[in-house]
């Protein structure tokens, strides 16, 4: 075994490893070692290099054993090249999310941004611009007016029929929501896309508006007593006013405004992921009508 | 409990262990590492390797073993030969007359 790579890194760790104990004492240690590893391979054969060094042990504790026997402070146990390995591969991968995220948030502060006062919410730092005055949705570089949107204007009497539920389904879009005096729902939309009557879905038990395919959504929504009003949508400004029906809303973006009927009483479900909540009342009356607000980034506020 | 007895035999066992590896090598008047793990293997007295060449080394550098390197009439690699010194035959009789002592107070007591 002239010049074995592995019996010469041992060597080489175990030297390095010795490195308080004088040059030629530590000579001397790795010519008894390297002595005692030959003789252990020309003995036993079929054990192998791989065994007589697993059974000498690391050369770190070897080496500690020998400073330790000289009252001298042993280094640091070194870690095993596997545990090594594992840790600068995941402090790599932390350091590049890290920068990603620094990236993320220098490119695109502040996340959301809301303007009460000009009814304006900017999202990823005006990737996403919901302008509730101006009734327009800019996304990125493409900026929308309402001035060439379709009208779809409607109404169904909900007197007589099973129906329970009410769907609203859009991309980009402000929603003023108000209770109806009668079993009425009207509906009073402007919105850019292909006028068709596809919106509109009438399921039995439920209703859908379905405004997905369209962009720049702008509705009055007036909702009969008694039933559950889901909407679902990315990015939006949603206006409650007095409700007496139940609310499930699902939003990716966007501000929700609740004003609270005075002889109503509300259960919320609240989840947002980023933004803030506030001015909510929730109920334990069994007769609370259940409101559920699910937002990834935006605000809830009530009034 | 496992522990308190580990702990103590690691104890004993160290004073324990110089003892019989000074006698070992006192016995064949000069030997080298590997021969002397064989020997301590062959009487029960089984010592990780990674132990036994700090130790040596120890004892060298205290002056109560020295060691010569040997590579006449052995093929192939050198090895380190051990012998006692007179200072560490002095030692070695000291260690066993303590020894003696102790064993006869343990007798004394299990009786």
């Amino acid at each position: 075994m002239p010049h074995e790579p592995k019996l010469e890194q041992y060597l080489a760790n175990l030297d390095k490893a010795l490195g308080q104990i004088p040059v030629s004492d530590r000579a001397d240690i790795i010519t008894e070692i390297k002595s005692h590893i030959l003789e252990s391979v020309e003995r036993n054969p079929d054990q192998g290099l791989d065994q007589t060094l697993a059974a000498l042990g690391e050369p770190e504790t070897v080496a500690n054993r020998y400073l330790l026997e000289r009252g001298l402070r042993p280094g640091r146990p070194t870690k095993s090249p596997m545990v090594k390995w594992l840790t600068i591969g995941f402090l790599g991968t932390l350091g590049m999310i890290l920068l990603f995220l620094i990236i993320l948030v220098w490119k695109f502060s502040p996340i959301i941004k809301v303007d009460e006062k000009n009814d304006r919410v900017t999202i990823l730092g005006g990737l996403i611009d919901v302008n509730g005055n101006a009734g327009t949705v800019r996304v990125g570089e493409t900026f929308s007016e309402n001035d060439d949107a379709e009208i779809f204007d409607g109404a169904k009497d909900l007197a007589g029929t099973n129906l329970n539920s009410i769907y609203m389904a859009f991309r980009n879009g402000k929603l003023n929501v108000f209770p109806a005096v009668d079993t009425q729902l009207r509906w009073s939309c402007k919105a850019r896309g292909e006028k068709d009557k596809s919106f509109l879905l009438d399921e039995g038990n439920k209703i859908i508006l379905n405004f997905a395919e369209k962009s720049d959504v702008k509705c009055d929504l007036h909702i009969p007593a008694g039933v559950t009003f889901v909407v679902e949508g990315t990015n939006g400004k949603l206006n409650f006013e007095y409700p007496h029906f139940r609310i499930d809303v699902r939003l990716t973006n966007g501000d929700i405004t609740f004003i609270p009927a005075k002889d109503k009483k509300y259960k919320f479900d609240t989840n947002i992921v980023n933004g803030k909540i506030g001015g909510l009342d929730s109920s334990s009356a069994e007769d609370a009508l259940l409101v559920k607000f699910s937002l990834t980034n935006g605000n809830i506020s009530g009034l | 409990m496992v522990d308190y007895l580990t702990n103590w035999k690691a104890q004993i066992r160290r004073g324990y262990l110089e003892l019989c590896i000074l006698m070992l090598i006192q016995k064949y008047e000069r030997i080298y590492g590997f021969d002397l793990l064989e020997k301590l293997k062959e009487i029960d007295l089984e010592m990780k390797e990674g132990t036994l060449y700090p130790l040596l080394n120890r004892m060298t550098t205290d002056k109560v073993l020295k060691a010569v390197w040997e590579t006449e009439n052995v093929k192939g690699h050198p090895r380190k030969f051990y012998s006692l010194t007179k200072e560490g035959i002095k030692l070695l009789h000291e260690m066993k007359n303590e020894y003696i002592r102790m064993n006869d107070i343990f007798e004394k007591i299990a009786k």
